[in-house]
């Protein structure tokens, strides 16, 4: 081995803390970035091949009744290559031990024959047997969250009637990836279950014998999404089609898209800015360090190493510490990347969720490090190699000081001597004290990057359940009901107010731009569903036009005044023209909303219901859940406290896991940087203090100076690291906006306190480490070398 | 032949006319050369004695094509080493000089027999490591790394680094500045072996007026010009000198 190769292991060796903690930044840079995007890829991976694999369906249709013949029709719609009609209904389940209520949607497939669309994965068990009756076919979240096997029994509401199946499989469905009540936003598991029976059994019990009220298609090749719809819309018309939709607005395709897509963004722009700022700060930390190698550049040039050897000798040198942080920052990465997509297979329903480590994405993240790394090193060795080795190898020229800012304004007498030596030395070299700023600022804005999550989740959960969605428990009708419908509900024990309101399914438009919503008639008085003005303001239901949240009057580009074209998406698909007359500012769901009269006056009908608000007293509420579900025409009950619970623990343990990563990751980068600034200072000045403590001062005044210089670049780069980070979470949240759900830029005071504070308690910790190498100095030793 | 007849006959290796040198200083200008003629030839024993401040460093830095006078002219043989690039200038240092330091600029990090195979690995017909380090005295301690040193230890390993090579030219600047009195009369014991034994052309700069008595010729520096050159007829043994 040669001498210099020697070198280089025993310098790495030496500076082992030092390039510990530059590995770390280098890790935690490259292990966010792989594994996120690994997550992603393998999501995204995981998705496309289940989709092309189950032959996931193009377009969905719901319908009143059609006959069988209608098939023929739709299949020879130009651009239809396949159509399967199908029986769906929505059904109660009663399960002995949920006192809550328990929806299900039944699917009624036609079973025996191989399934060309929309295959189901079997988990367990087996498909429905033709031959056999009340056969029933369970998702697998439900029977995993009731621990249903095949052969036990499940107790249903068919259209009214109980009736006890048997569960003889439990699947999974590329419609069903993932599972959603219609018009929640939560998927909850525990309360609800997909069901596929024979088609028959379930036509028989609704009375759709020889019938179907639900379709699906698939496209060829080639054809038109858009026209091939509208022209399934033309055939079902006539029998109540409700308005196909392609995948885009398919409930669990839909939310996986935008899931994918806030994961898309978490994955890329995340990443990317901690890897920006691990190899920015790996930049200047590592150029410092080559900087305080000054004179052994010079000797190694004087014995006649060229100055290409000596920078080759630092590469090699910043080469070994990018890799030794690549290597642990990639397994780090394909660590926490392969618990983070297991952590989605919670409420993802992928067959096979498997976990791909992408080879290029640690590629990309390692020469993003190491050029980086590079060249900072090379612009230091450059700068230490073009000085003849002679000046290089004198001590540094006495540096040109003069009398600070501070001082020439006439306040030199408020500084004493020490506190002018930092001063100035901070007032000479401003470049280098900004460039420790501003890594402070970017190490302090990922901080706030990293924790304003929990905070924002905190308060869009408080103001959506607290404040706009006041009651405990909404009940849906079978069918429209007449006001007096929210009366009967009143009697029932533990209910104390009932709000009544219709939930009408349109299609909004605005020149060519359309949006399928529901619009919920609200009464004028609502107290239970609360519209409220961007301060949090309750704002009255105007007494006619459409109110819209903010997303879909985005979407249409309209506000306050402008018209837009409403059309019924059920019966007769009328349309009418609505003026604006609100905006309001919701953070979560779509929907718009009018006057329950005014509602009905458009259509020129009377008020009818689908549904209502309740408050119910939380120590009856089983016992009215269980009356509620007893009462002719109601179709289910769905209580706020388990859609909050289920928000809780699924949709927000991602974002939560997420952050929680981020600010470990963030709160490592600061102590990498920090720390390496106070060892490169104290070998800068090594000598200066050495010779302070000749003089007679104390250990704890020459520490006291270099803290000082230590913690400057601390109170310069905080402020405006956490307006950074404020603007990073303002971009992000908007960037990531999903249409069903948005964050509010929000970043509480914790938020912020706590980031500063990790930056303060990073800086002390190094600072005490440095201050123990400055009680050990030895100070004739320093005086009289020279290296 | 004497070294005394050698170096009398002999060619010169080092040819420097009307060399200048100003530095900044941060704001303060500099002349540390004024106009320096120096022939050094080869064999001899050449003391460049001067005050702190004289100029006689920066000379000796030029001579080693450490750094670029900032006019005249300095070859080498024949290579003009004011007009040399980086490149050459390396070369030159690589193949031809070697340097003594004040402070000995060790690597800390290498063995003593490590810091001379720093020299030894890029060296074209060089001595062994071990070799360079028993001519210095230092067989036993070849496996000690700087800090387990004396500063004598220290400055020998330097000068076993600097010939290993098998230098043409041996330069030092104080070599023995940093050095006790006993201590430093060894180091210079043994920068003279190194020109007797190997015939190495060796310039010592110093401030130190007793080291002039075993050169065979001094050369006194002041005010970045050459005083005066005296030839020594008289040499004194190292350990004849005292100061």
């Amino acid at each position: 081995m040669k001498a210099l190769d020697r070198k280089l292991l025993r310098d790495a060796w030496r500076l082992r803390a030092q390039a510990l903690s530059i590995a770390l930044v280098c890790a935690c840079g490259i292990g966010i970035f792989v594994s996120m995007m690994t997550t992603y890829a393998s999501l995204l991976g995981t998705q496309r091949e289940y989709y092309e694999e189950s032959r996931f369906s193009d377009v969905f249709a719901s319908l009143i009744r059609a006959p069988l013949a209608v098939e023929a029709r739709l299949r020879a719609i130009p651009g239809v290559s396949e159509v399967e009609p199908r029986v769906v209904e929505d059904i109660t389940l009663d399960l002995a031990d949920v006192p809550e209520p328990v929806t299900a949607r039944v699917v009624g497939v036609v079973p025996g024959i191989a399934r060309s669309m929309n295959a189901l994965h079997l988990r367990n068990g087996r498909m429905v047997d033709p031959t056999s009756h009340h056969e029933v076919v369970v998702s697998e979240a439900f029977a995993r969250s009731h621990r249903l096997q095949p052969g036990d029994p499940l107790v249903a509401q068919l259209n009214g009637r109980r009736q006890t199946l048997t569960v003889v499989g439990v699947a999974l469905s590329p419609e069903y990836v993932y599972v959603l009540r219609p018009g929640e936003f939560i998927p909850d598991d525990f309360h609800y279950a997909i069901l596929w029976m024979d088609r028959r059994e379930v036509a028989a019990a609704y009375g759709l014998e020889g019938a179907f009220n639900d379709v699906v298609l698939m496209l060829a090749r080639g054809a038109r999404e858009r026209e091939t719809i509208e022209e399934v819309d033309r055939v079902l018309g006539p029998y109540g089609g409700l308005g196909a939709i392609g995948r885009d607005d398919q409930a669990s395709y839909m939310f996986i898209k935008n899931e994918l897509k806030q994961l898309e963004i978490m994955a890329t722009a995340i990443p990317a800015i901690f890897l920006c700022v691990a190899a920015f700060l790996i930049n200047v930390v590592l150029g410092r360090l080559v900087a305080t190698e000054r004179t052994h550049i010079a000797t190694l040039k004087a014995l006649g190493y060229s100055s290409a050897r000596v920078a080759l000798h630092y590469l090699e040198l910043v080469a070994t510490i990018v890799f030794v942080g690549a290597a642990s920052g990639g397994a780090l990465g394909a660590w926490l990347g392969r618990a983070m997509t297991f952590l989605y297979r919670q409420y993802f329903r992928f067959p096979v969720l498997a976990y791909r480590f992408d080879a290029w994405i640690m590629i990309v993240a390692t020469l993003v490090t190491l050029v980086a790394a590079v060249s900072g090193t090379l612009s230091a060795v450059h700068t230490a190699t073009v000085m003849s080795p002679a000046e290089a190898m004198q001590p540094p020229a006495p540096p040109t000081y003069r009398r600070t800012l501070l001082e020439r304004v006439g306040l030199g007498r408020v500084l004493s001597a020490r506190a002018r030596l930092v001063a100035r030395d901070i007032e000479r070299r401003p470049f280098r004290t900004l460039m420790s700023a501003v890594g402070i600022a970017l190490a302090c804005a990922i901080l706030v990057i990293g924790a304003f999550w929990r905070g924002a989740i905190d308060y869009a959960m408080s103001v959506q359940f607290n404040l706009t969605q006041r009651e405990d428990a909404t009940v849906t009708f079978t069918k429209e009901m007449p006001r007096a419908a929210g009366l009967e509900l009143a009697h029932v024990r533990g209910v104390s107010r009932v709000e009544p309101f219709d939930a009408l399914p349109v299609k909004l438009r605005r020149g060519h731009v359309e949006r399928r919503t529901v619009v919920l008639g609200l009464p004028s008085d609502s107290a239970l569903h609360v519209l409220l003005d961007p301060d949090l303001r309750t704002i009255a239901v105007p007494p006619r036009g459409l109110v819209l949240g903010k997303r879909v009057a985005e979407k249409l580009s309209v506000g306050v005044g402008d018209v837009v074209e409403l059309e019924e998406l059920s019966g007769k698909r009328r349309k009418r023209e609505v003026p604006v007359a609100a905006v309001v500012d919701e953070l979560f769901g779509n929907q718009a909303y009018m006057e329950l009269s005014a509602l009905a006056r458009l259509f020129g009908e009377s008020e009818t219901l689908t549904a209502a608000y309740l408050t119910i007293d939380r120590e009856r509420e089983s016992e009215a859940v269980l009356a509620l579900k007893k009462l002719p025409g109601v179709a289910g009950v769905t209580l706020k406290r388990l859609a909050i619970t289920s928000f809780r623990e699924e949709s927000a343990k991602s974002m939560l896991t997420m952050a929680v990563i981020l600010t470990v990751f963030a709160s490592v980068l600061v102590v990498g940087v920090v720390y390496n600034g106070a060892r490169i200072l104290f070998t800068e000045r090594e000598r200066e203090l050495a010779s302070l403590r000749v003089l007679g001062f104390t250990g704890g005044e020459v520490s006291a100076m270099l803290l000082g210089e230590l913690f400057v670049p601390v109170a310069i780069g905080v402020p405006p690291g956490l307006m950074l980070g404020y603007l990073g979470a303002v971009a992000l949240t908007r960037a990531m906006s999903p249409d069903a759900f948005s964050l509010p830029v929000v970043v509480t005071s914790a938020t912020y306190s706590s980031s500063a504070i990790v930056v303060l308690v990073a800086a002390l910790a190094s600072a005490l480490a440095v201050r123990s190498r400055l009680d050990r100095l030895d100070l004739v030793g320093v005086l009289k070398t020279r290296d | 032949m004497s070294p005394f007849e050698r170096w009398s006959v002999a060619e010169p290796v080092l040819v420097a006319r009307g060399l200048e040198k100003i530095y900044r200083m941060g704001d303060v200008e500099v002349r540390a050369l004024r106009g320096v003629d120096l022939d050094i030839v080869s064999g001899e024993f050449l003391v460049l004695l001067g005050p702190s401040g004289s100029g006689k460093s920066t000379l000796l830095n030029i001579l080693g094509g450490l750094d670029a006078p900032s006019s005249g002219t300095i070859f080498y043989r024949d290579h003009d080493l004011s007009k040399a690039d980086d490149r050459a200038l390396t070369r030159y240092r690589r193949e031809h000089v070697g340097f003594v330091f004040q402070f000995y600029n060790l690597v800390p990090s290498l063995t003593a027999r490590e810091n001379v195979a720093l020299v030894t690995d890029i060296a074209d017909k060089p001595m062994s490591p071990e070799e360079a380090l028993a001519l210095v005295g230092l067989g036993a301690r070849m496996d000690h790394f700087p800090s387990q040193m004396s500063g004598g230890e220290q400055q020998r390993v330097a000068i076993a680094r600097a010939i290993a090579k098998r230098p043409e030219l041996l330069l030092c600047d104080e070599p023995t500045g940093a050095l006790d009195y006993e201590t430093g009369k060894l180091v210079l014991d043994v920068i003279l072996r190194v020109n007797t034994e190997l015939g190495t052309t060796v310039a010592v700069i110093t401030h130190n007026a007793a080291i002039a008595g075993m050169a065979s010729r001094v050369v006194r520096f002041s005010g970045g010009q050459v005083a005066s050159v005296e030839t020594n007829e008289h040499r004194l043994a190292p350990s004849e000198l005292s100061w």
